[in-house]
């Protein structure tokens, strides 16, 4: 069983199917947020939805709008689960405190070799942990 | 991070949920990014407050935190129209009631209603001070021209700094980061607003978010220095730029002692390349001014250029400005205004007006951020001139 210890930012347990972005993302632009649906063109993940996904993006950038688009999708019901990160920047962190989205941040560069869109996992973001399942 | 007992009170409920959150939000991102403690502001500038940005999700958000008010002075930036004058502008009435629902829940909270991007026309912050502001431009000038400590803040950041007066004490509010790692050595002339705002954005897509030391500037006028700021906001993260002979944390002692990495030198052909971008003059459909808000002189300067034409405009032009600048400014000034079909408008800027409804495709701007943005966000045709080039072309009808 793999297991990455990152830095707790905002805490809670999620479960489900993990969605690889090896870009940064902003969250102004770069996704619907009415859908989930990723919209950048040039996205590695373009036409794939966030929604209830474990959302993993080694940084964000970009509009200071980013935390309201967060919270919009969350109000939705079209948000990540949770979202891991190398690091997080503060859009993201306001974003996901005041939706209430587990964050982690100061996972290892290794995770986007070891995890790939579609596996399953856990995040413990009480103990600061991601668990491979499958 | 180390809180006082107030603080920790604040955290453990005791005055409400809304101040709780607001203290979650700012401790959780204090540890974070590492800071050690909060510091207390005299200034928090809120961004994020257009409905056309933020949507149904921004105005719950603002409604759920207007239970509370603000514990410092705030004030706020640009909203999707003017106030007066929002049934002239085609804004639909959907989109009417949304804004006002979100200009309520700030005046609740207890928000100056300016709706500017320059803040530092309303209160001039002083060297030193610590202030929360967003917008861009603004967190530039406050940083750069008045010496004064913001980090660049989001919209709901600048919300709950402002409800708890406070914000984590890391950034551009710590001595040590503010320094300079870039030398940019300016070799074009800049004479106006309009290469001014050029050169920071080009100077923004060298340093990304680094802090430059600007020099070999010549002319040194308020227009200017603004548009520098402007500019450099739209293309970089930079919260902080210095410029020679202006800045007021950079004197000549402290020049010897800094630690710098990298040099760039900007020649005329750099903004050239960015300025080549935006080179479309035919047929325009709207003239606009004032991005960043007008202040009263540039207003000034403008009428004493526009009383040289005879009749009215031929393209619309609006010039657009703070509801305080707005009130300053004379009678007789707004009357010829009126003449000449000069629009002279507050509260709002193109950038966060619903613009798809405003018959506005193809415009001429002095902006380089207006440029930018309005061809970004809103797929609007955008040709830059110079201001004066952009009153005749309006008066003219062509270019």
């Amino acid at each position: 069983m793999l297991k990455f210890k990152g830095r707790v930012l905002v805490e809670g347990i999620a479960k489900g199917e993990v969605l690889v972005s090896k870009d940064p993302i902003s969250f102004l632009g770069d996704i619907d947020p009415e859908t989930g649906i990723i919209i950048r063109r040039d996205s590695d993940i373009q036409g794939l939805t966030i929604k209830d996904k474990i959302l993993i993006f080694p940084h964000g950038k970009g509009s200071t709008v980013g935390s309201y688009i967060i919270y919009r999708l969350k109000k939705r019901e079209c948000a990540p689960k949770a979202i891991l990160n190398l690091r997080s920047d503060p859009v993201v962190i306001i974003g996901c405190v005041i939706s209430e989205i587990p964050l982690l941040d100061m996972l290892p560069k290794e995770i986007f070799e070891k995890i790939r869109t579609g596996n399953e996992v856990v995040v413990d973001a009480y103990k600061g942990e991601v668990i491979i399942l499958k | 991070m180390y809180l006082t007992k107030e603080e920790e009170a604040i955290l453990s409920g005791e005055l409400g949920p809304e101040y709780q959150k607001a203290m979650k939000v700012l401790v959780k991102l204090g540890d974070a990014l590492g800071a050690e403690k909060l510091i207390r502001i005299v200034h928090a500038h809120i961004s994020g407050i257009s409905y056309q940005n933020i949507g149904d999700a921004g105005l719950e958000f603002l409604e759920e935190y207007s239970k509370v008010k603000v514990r410092v002075y705030a004030t706020s930036n640009p909203i999707g129209f003017d106030m007066k004058l929002w049934s002239e502008m085609n804004i639909p009435e959907s989109f009417y009631r949304k804004q006002m629902r979100i200009v309520s829940a700030l005046k609740r909270m207890g928000v100056e209603q300016t709706f500017t991007c320059t803040p530092y026309y309303i209160r001039k912050p002083s060297v030193g001070e610590h202030l929360a502001w967003g917008e861009s431009n603004a967190v530039l000038y406050a940083n750069s021209i008045c010496g004064a400590r913001t980090n660049r803040e989001g919209g709901p950041s600048t919300v709950f700094a402002a409800l708890i007066g406070k914000v984590p004490y890391m950034g551009m509010h710590v001595e040590s980061y503010r320094k300079p790692r870039v030398l940019v050595k300016v070799e074009a002339p800049i004479e106006n607003s309009l290469h001014a705002g050029v050169l920071g954005y080009t100077i923004g897509l060298y340093v990304k978010d680094q802090i430059p030391l600007i020099t070999n500037i010549r002319r040194r006028r308020e227009d200017i220095v603004k548009a520098i700021c402007a500019g450099l906001g739209t293309s970089s993260s930079s919260p902080l730029f210095f410029i020679e002979k202006i800045s007021p944390e950079i004197s000549e002692t402290k020049l010897e002692h800094i630690d710098i990495m990298e040099k760039v030198e900007i020649e005329l052909h750099d903004l050239e390349n960015v300025m080549d971008k935006y080179s479309f003059k035919a047929n325009a459909d709207a003239v606009f001014l004032g991005c960043p808000h007008l202040s009263y002189n540039e207003i000034i300067e403008i009428f004493n250029y526009i009383i040289k034409f005879e009749g009215t405009t031929k393209i619309p032009l609006t010039l657009v400005t703070s509801r305080k600048v707005f009130n300053e400014i004379p009678e007789n000034v707004k009357l010829e205004f009126r003449k000449k079909n000069v629009k002279l408008i507050c509260d709002t800027c193109f950038v966060v007006a619903p613009l798809k409804h405003m018959d506005v495709r193809r415009l001429i701007t002095n902006s380089i951020k207006q440029a930018y943005y309005l061809a970004n966000i809103h797929g609007v045709k955008v040709g830059l001139c110079k201001t004066r080039e952009c009153i005749k072309l309006a008066f003219k009808g062509e270019a």
